[in-house]
C-alpha cells in the first residue's frame, strides 16, 4: 500500500521537542509527506515562533528544559489568538492516568513515543481526523 | 516515785514518741530499700535485655535483606553471629529471670525462645539453601511472621516490665508518703498534747521535732536533698540523723533510679532508630532498585528511540532510495532495536512490581468486549501458519468485573503471543469462564509443549527452556515472570500443565471483585 505523499502538502506544523534525535525524526516523516516544518526546542521558544508563525497544528513534546509542554498549553489556550490552534501531544510512555491528564490539561490528542516512519503517520493521521477543523481538510492516507 | 514530776511524764512521753517515730522512719527506709531492689536488680535490666533483643532482631533482619539483595553473605558471616549469640543468651537469661516468678511466665519466656531459634534458623536457610525464586519468597513470607510473631511477643513482655517498673516507683513514692504523714502527725500530736496538757514544752524540746516534721514535708514534696540539722546531745539527735540517712538513701536511690531511667530511654531511642533504620534499609534498596532501573529505562530508551526512529525513515525510503542488501541490514538494526527496547520495558515493568510502585487502576471490564479486541489485535500474529485462534466466553461469565483492562491486556497479550511463538501449525484457544467467585482465563495452545523439568522455573526471570530456545523463537524470557507477577498483584494465580510435542495451557485464575490490593494490605503491615 502506498502512502500519500501529498498528504501534508501545503501545512505549516511547528514541532516543539528538546531532543534533537526526536525532532528530526518527526521533521524528516512530516516533511515527506508534503508540511512546511518549524522546530522549536522549548515553550518559549514556541511562543516566540508563533508571533510571526500560524501553523495548522503543534507537535509538543511534555517535558523540556525552560518551559516544558503543560505550561505551553496553558498559555496556548488561554491567548484568544492560539487557543483554536490543534495541538498533540508527544508522551514518553504510555502511562495509565497519562492519557487523561494529556487531554484534560488541553491537549487535542496524544502520540506515544518512539516515532518511527510506520506508526507515526498513521497516529498522526488519526489524531489529525478526529480534529474537526483539520479532519475535512485532510487528504486519504493511501494515495 | 517521781514519776508524777510532769516534766518526767512529758519526757517519758517524748521519748516514746521519738521511738516510734525512729522505728517507723528505719521500718520505711527498708522498705523502700526492699521496694527498690527488685527495680535494680530485675525490672529494668529485665527490660533493657528484651530492647536489647528487638533491636539485635531488627539489626539481624536487615543482615538477612542484605544477603537476600547482594546475593552475598559476607557481611552476614560476619555480623550475624555475635548477634545471634547475643539475643540467645539474652532470651536464656530471660527464661531463667521468668522461672523465678511463676511457671506461667517461665513457659511463656520459653515459648519466646522456640520463636527465637525458628527465626535464626529460618534466616539461616533464607540465605544459604539453595532455592528458587518462588521458595524464596514462600520462605521469606514465613520468617516475616515469625519476626512478626517475636516483635509482638518482645513488645509485649517490655510493657510487662514498664508495668511493673511503673508499680514500684508507686509503691516506693506511697511509703515515703506514708513515712512522711506518720511524722507529721505524730509531731502535731506531741504540739498539741503537750499543750493540752498545760505543760509549756520549751521551744528547746520541741524544735527539733518541728524540724523533723518539716524535713518529712519537703521530702513529701520533692526535695530528696533536704535534711534536718541534727545536735548530737539533743534527745532528738538519732531521730535526726536516722530521718538524714533515710533521705540520703532515698536520694542516692533516686538519683540511681534517673539514670536507670535514662538508659531506658536511651534504649527506647535506640531500640526505635534501628527498627526505622532496618525498615528503611529494606525499603530503600527496593526504591534505589526501581529508580535506577526507571532512570536506567529513560537513558537507554531514547538513543534507542533515535535509532528505530533513523531506522525506520531509511526503510520507508524517506532518506532516499537504498538498495535491498541495504535494506535487509537496516531492517535487522530495526527489529534488534525494537527488541531491546520491549526488553527495556518489561524489566521496568518488573522492576515496578517488585518495587510495588506499580499502580492498578480498577475498573468495570466487559470481558467479550475486551476479548474481541485481543482476537483483532492477535490473530495476525501466527503469520503463514496454519493455525486457527479462537476465543470462547462462557455465557455464565458475569458480563463484567472489576479489572485493570491495561494489565489483563498485558496477561493477555504475553500468553497468546507465547501460543503464537511455540505453535507451528494446529490451534491455540483462549476460554473465559467462571470459577466460583472467581474467573478464568485459560490459553492452550498445540505447540512443542514445556518439559517436565522446566515447568518449575518457566515463570522466572529469563527462564525460556533454555538457551537454544531464545535463539530460535526470539523473545526476552520476562513475558511469563510478567505475567506471574501481574497476577499476583491482582491478587489472583497463574498455573501450568503442558505435554511434551503435544502444546501447553495456562490457566489464570482472578478474583470477580478484588477485595483489596494485595499491595496496599502488604504497605499496611510495613508500617
Amino acid at each position: 500500500m502506498s502512502r500519500n505523499r501529498d498528504l501534508l502538502k501545503g501545512w505549516i506544523v511547528l514541532v516543539v521537542e528538546d531532543q534533537a534525535d526526536s525532532r528530526e525524526v518527526a521533521e524528516r516523516i512530516l516533511r515527506y509527506y508534503g508540511a512546511t516544518v518549524y522546530c522549536t526546542t522549548n515553550g518559549i521558544e514556541a511562543l516566540d515562533m508563533l508571533e510571526s508563525v500560524v501553523p495548522r497544528f503543534i507537535l509538543s513534546d511534555l517535558s523540556m528544559p525552560d518551559m516544558d509542554g503543560w505550561t505551553l498549553i496553558r498559555r496556548l489556550r488561554s491567548d484568544p489568538r492560539t487557543t483554536a490552534i490543534p495541538v498533540i501531544a508527544l508522551t514518553a510512555h504510555a502511562m495509565a492516568g497519562d492519557r487523561e491528564r494529556v487531554i484534560d490539561a488541553g491537549f487535542d490528542h496524544y502520540i506515544t513515543k518512539p516515532l518511527t516512519a510506520q506508526t507515526f503517520i498513521e497516529h498522526l493521521y488519526d489524531s489529525l481526523k478526529s480534529i474537526p477543523t483539520l479532519g475535512a481538510e485532510l487528504g486519504a492516507l493511501n494515495g | 516515785m517521781k514519776m508524777r514530776d510532769p516534766f518526767a511524764v512529758g519526757f517519758v512521753v517524748i521519748a516514746l514518741f521519738v521511738l516510734v517515730i525512729t522505728g517507723f522512719v528505719i521500718f520505711s527506709y527498708r522498705q523502700i530499700e526492699a521496694e527498690y531492689r527488685p527495680l535494680q536488680e530485675d525490672i529494668v535490666p529485665g527490660q533493657v535485655m528484651l530492647m536489647d533483643t528487638q533491636i539485635h532482631l531488627a539489626q539481624l533482619m536487615t543482615l538477612v535483606e542484605n544477603a537476600l539483595n547482594t546475593q552475598s553473605t559476607v557481611l552476614w558471616e560476619r555480623e550475624s553471629p555475635s548477634l545471634i549469640l547475643g539475643m540467645q543468651t539474652n532470651a536464656r537469661i530471660h527464661t531463667e529471670r521468668e522461672r523465678h516468678i511463676g511457671d506461667e511466665e517461665s513457659e511463656i519466656a520459653a515459648g519466646l525462645e522456640q520463636l527465637l531459634a525458628r527465626v535464626i534458623q529460618q534466616s539461616q536457610s533464607l540465605i544459604f539453601s539453595p532455592r528458587n525464586e518462588r521458595q524464596v519468597d514462600f520462605q521469606r513470607a514465613q520468617l516475616m511472621a515469625n519476626v512478626r510473631a517475636l516483635n509482638t511477643r518482645l513488645t509485649q513482655h517490655i510493657d510487662q516490665h514498664e508495668i511493673e517498673r511503673n508499680a514500684a516507683f508507686e509503691a516506693m513514692g506511697k511509703t515515703l508518703e506514708n513515712a512522711s504523714i506518720v511524722v507529721i502527725t505524730v509531731t502535731v500530736l506531741l504540739l498539741v498534747g503537750a499543750n493540752l496538757s498545760g505543760h509549756t514544752v520549751s521551744q528547746h524540746m520541741m524544735r527539733p521535732l518541728v524540724l523533723i516534721a518539716e524535713g518529712a514535708e519537703a521530702l513529701r514534696n520533692g526535695q530528696l536533698d533536704y535534711r534536718v540539722p541534727v545536735n548530737q546531745k539533743d534527745t532528738f539527735g538519732p531521730v535526726g540523723e536516722a530521718f538524714n540517712a533515710m533521705a540520703a538513701t532515698l536520694q542516692g536511690r533516686e538519683k540511681e533510679l534517673r539514670e536507670l531511667n535514662a538508659t531506658l530511654e536511651n534504649r527506647v531511642d535506640s531500640r526505635t532508630a534501628e527498627l526505622q533504620n532496618a525498615i528503611h534499609i529494606a525499603q530503600d534498596s527496593l526504591r534505589l532498585k526501581s529508580e535506577f532501573l526507571s532512570t536506567m529505562s529513560h537513558e537507554l530508551r531514547t538513543p534507542l528511540n533515535a535509532i528505530t526512529g533513523f531506522c525506520s525513515i531509511m526503510l520507508e525510503g524517506m532518506g532516499g532510495e537504498i538498495d535491498d542488501d541495504a535494506r535487509h541490514m537496516l531492517g535487522r538494526i530495526h527489529s534488534n532495536g525494537n527488541h531491546l527496547l520491549q526488553l527495556i520495558n518489561e524489566v521496568l515493568d518488573l522492576a515496578k512490581m517488585e518495587a510495588g510502585r506499580m499502580q492498578l487502576v480498577y475498573q468495570p471490564v466487559r470481558l467479550a468486549v475486551i476479548a474481541q479486541t485481543w482476537h483483532e489485535q492477535m490473530r495476525g500474529l501466527g503469520g503463514d501458519k496454519p493455525i486457527t485462534f479462537r476465543i470462547e466466553v462462557d455465557p455464565k461469565l458475569p458480563e463484567v468485573v472489576q479489572s485493570d483492562s491495561e494489565r489483563l491486556t498485558q496477561v493477555a497479550m504475553n500468553l497468546i503471543s507465547n501460543a503464537f511463538k511455540f505453535t507451528h501449525q494446529g490451534h491455540i484457544l483462549m476460554q473465559l469462564k467462571p470459577d466460583g467467585d472467581h474467573w478464568q482465563m485459560i490459553v492452550s495452545d498445540t505447540g512443542i509443549g514445556i518439559p517436565p523439568h522446566a515447568l518449575e522455573t518457566i515463570f522466572e526471570e529469563f527462564r525460556q527452556v533454555d538457551g537454544t530456545v531464545t535463539r530460535a523463537y526470539g523473545g526476552t524470557g520476562l513475558g511469563l515472570a510478567i505475567v506471574r507477577n501481574l497476577c499476583r498483584l491482582m491478587n489472583g494465580s497463574v498455573t501450568v500443565s503442558s505435554r511434551l510435542d503435544q502444546g501447553s495451557t495456562f490457566t489464570i485464575t482472578l478474583p470477580i471483585t478484588p477485595q483489596e490490593n494485595a499491595l496496599a494490605l502488604a504497605e499496611q503491615e510495613l508500617t
